[in-house]
């Protein structure tokens, strides 16, 4: 059976959907039984979502006129 | 503005195309985070913004004769890899494309990871959080702190994948074609910064410490 250790490694081509179907049985297989790897996944997709949401790097005031600028140019 | 806020891909070609300048100052505004992040990714956040920049003025240039043969923020990307990877070989700084070593995958920190044991078992049974939504875990002040503080040591390749990623919401395709690397290693990379930053949270929820 897949170990703890493997599974971590491997959670994020799982949370992906990057893999195989026989690995991921294997993985759902090990998750039924593993409380650890279960909170861990959770975890995971929890920490890929709070990531998705953070830094989103707003488009500087000055760069939106210079381009508006650049564009109306174009007309 | 969110992407969602945006018209259909045809309207949205047409009106940028009939110089819609509200639109096209929405667009900019929408797609930015994204793009810059792959500008960031290339040349490094301290000119990612020019990059950006620089990009849009021959998107304009060129938009006219879009042949829509991808859908139009694919191209705009790609408009900016290209412009970040010029600007990149011009100025050699920052970021090396170069240095995106073949032998990432090779792991050692993971062979020898102390929350296992020989046999691959945890150690100590993993326990859960207390937090149990993204808004929640965004509200937490000390932790985002601490969440930013790891953020910014994570190797510069880790970070930069998983920025395209998690936060720009790219394909992996077209983060292994913009950054140059394979796409097993770029996997491993990616899974390495989340679970570095999965350990940071779960550090945070068991000892209130960074």
């Amino acid at each position: 059976m897949l170990s703890c250790k493997h599974l971590v490694e491997q959670a994020s081509e799982y949370i992906d959907e990057e893999m195989s179907t026989g690995k991921r049985v294997q993985v759902k297989l090990h998750l039924f039984v593993c409380v650890s790897c279960r909170r861990y996944m959770k975890q995971l997709k929890l920490t890929i979502a709070m990531l998705g949401r953070k830094h989103h790097h707003q488009a500087p005031e000055e760069m939106c006129h210079h381009l508006l600028k650049e564009y109306q140019k174009a007309e | 503005m969110d992407t969602t806020d945006l018209p259909e891909e045809n309207e949205l070609i047409q009106r940028l195309i009939n110089h819609d300048q509200q639109l096209f100052v929405t667009v900019v505004k929408a797609w930015h985070p994204s793009l810059y992040s792959v500008a960031a990714a290339i040349v490094g956040h301290s000119i990612a913004d020019e990059v950006v920049q620089e990009a849009w003025v021959s998107v304009i240039k060129a938009l006219p004769k879009f042949e829509g043969r991808s859908a139009l923020k694919t191209w705009v990307t790609r408009i900016v890899a290209n412009e970040a990877k010029n600007r990149y070989r011009k100025e050699s700084r920052s970021v090396s494309l170069e240095s995106v070593d073949e032998n990432w995958s090779t792991d050692s920190r993971m062979v020898s990871d102390p929350r296992f044991d020989s046999s691959g078992h945890w150690n100590q049974r993993n326990p859960a959080w207390d937090i149990g939504s993204p808004d929640e875990l965004l509200a937490a002040g000390e932790l985002q702190d601490c969440v930013d503080k790891h953020l910014t040591r994570l190797p510069d390749q880790q970070k930069y994948i998983m920025e395209l990623r998690d936060s720009a919401g790219m394909g992996m395709e077209e983060i292994c074609n913009i950054l140059e690397v394979s796409s097993s290693n770029a996997r491993v990379l990616l899974h390495r910064a989340r679970d570095k930053i999965q350990q940071v949270v779960a550090k945070f929820q068991r000892t209130g410490e960074c």
